[in-house]
């Protein structure tokens, strides 16, 4: 089965409505229906591998929470993972706008949110940056375990100054090459920006926002039935 | 007052990727401590993203910084389906007022920047306060709807209301104060050496 391309936008539409659904309909409904219909769209875009994980976590989250609700004394834990576990399905969804999507095409489908300019490269720009962080931390433990330096729980605020310091003026330096790139691409130009990546709404964006839509009043009319 | 230029939006969006991961981190340790960790979990985050936002403030100084890095933050939890209305609306208010004491001016007092913190993270404390003392029963049915129990509800409003509620926002103000006054013990030291080599 070809793989199927859809616009970031309608990610990030599923991803800002579904959960404010929770006031509307059955909570034990819409996680149900938030998993399938996640799990049809990484089908649907080939996504084989994350789909396993994706489920990987979410089971191994489920167990954790039955696992902590067996216990008064840990159940506040359980009741703090049932809302991750509700999550997962849209953090699952959000890792697909950071891994498969670029730069470029995620600027181009957030400006036609009419989101102001400004806001567009923010938000991308962090989004982009955010996986990143794994590697930058480990050159930070690399660089530290060479000097011997580790982590002391003796001296909280010295072993928090060795990891922070270092990514904090990284930030500032990846930013001037970041600014550099930018506004060698005109991002700062003040006339409508055109793209290679021009993310126009397609046929199978429409009819994966109207299942998406039909499932969700299916959870209202469901919830006013009972 | 000077205004964000690109150079300072791309240092900003970086510099929240480091917030937003602490955040992330700080708010996962705070469950730990139960309902009134949960109440006051901005305030644990105010105090280890403390130094992130000092090093916002010196590096880029300029009006609707914090408005701008609330912005992101909110816009990262919608799309991680994570946003709640009135959770956006009051931190952005936060925000706001948090630049207007500490962004005027490109390198306020230590105490003013350590006020727009406690601010700033008390907006977004107040996204859970305010809902569980003035509609207390949407908020808690929005909440058992996400798989919370009643009593558990119970338990998390008695945190967040009453003097329970005022302790809450008290202790995030507090904490996101002092986060401040460690951000800048880390890395005054790596500012005055920048100052002294620029003259």
């Amino acid at each position: 089965m070809k793989a199927v391309k859809i616009n970031p936008i309608v990610l990030i539409i599923i991803n800002i409505i579904a959960p404010s659904m929770y006031i509307f309909m059955s909570g034990k409904y819409l996680q149900i229906y938030l998993l399938v219909f996640a799990s049809a769209l990484f089908i649907l875009m080939g996504r084989f591998k994350r789909l396993a994980g994706f489920w990987v976590v979410y089971a191994l989250m489920m167990g954790l929470y039955y696992l902590t609700m067996q216990s008064k004394g840990t159940e506040f834990l359980g009741l703090f993972i049932i809302v991750i576990v509700q999550s997962v399905p849209c953090i699952a969804l959000a890792t697909i706008l950071v891994t498969k999507y670029n730069s470029a095409q995620l600027l181009s489908a957030l400006e036609t949110m009419h989101i102001p300019r400004v806001l567009v490269v923010a938000v991308t720009i962090t989004l982009k940056y955010i996986p990143t962080f794994r590697r930058e931390f480990s050159y930070i433990t690399e660089s530290m375990r060479l000097r011997g330096i580790g982590f002391t729980w003796k001296q909280p605020v010295k072993s928090f100054q060795y990891f922070i310091v270092p990514q904090l003026f990284r930030c500032a330096a990846l930013a001037e090459e970041v600014t550099a790139a930018g506004l060698v691409k005109g991002i700062d130009a003040p006339m409508r920006r055109t793209s290679y990546y021009e993310e126009k709404v397609t046929f199978i964006d429409a009819l994966v926002l109207i299942v998406f839509a039909a499932g969700l009043a299916g959870g209202f009319v469901w919830k006013q039935m009972l | 007052m000077k205004m964000l230029k690109i150079k300072d939006v791309v240092m900003v969006a970086l510099l929240t990727a480091l917030y937003f991961i602490i955040y992330n981190i700080g708010g996962m340790a705070a469950m730990v401590f139960g309902p009134f960790g949960h109440a006051i979990s901005p305030g644990i985050c105010g105090l280890l993203c403390g130094v992130v936002m000092y090093f916002v403030s010196r590096k880029v100084g300029k009006f609707l910084q914090f408005t701008l890095m609330q912005a992101i933050v909110m816009i990262l939890f919608s799309i991680m389906g994570a946003g709640y209305i009135p959770w956006v609306i009051t931190s952005m208010v936060a925000a706001v007022i948090a630049d207007i004491i500490a962004s005027r001016e490109a390198k306020p007092a230590v105490w003013k920047l350590a006020v727009a913190s406690g601010v700033f993270h008390v907006g977004q404390a107040l996204g859970s306060i305010i809902p569980s003392m003035f509609f207390m029963e949407s908020y808690k049915e929005d909440w058992i709807a996400r798989g919370q129990t009643p009593e558990q509800m119970d338990a998390m409003i008695k945190c967040a209301t009453g003097v329970m509620g005022v302790l809450a926002v008290v202790v995030v103000f507090v904490l996101a104060f002092a986060g401040i006054f460690v951000g800048h013990a880390i890395l005054k030291k790596h500012f005055a050496k920048k100052e002294l080599q620029a003259a």
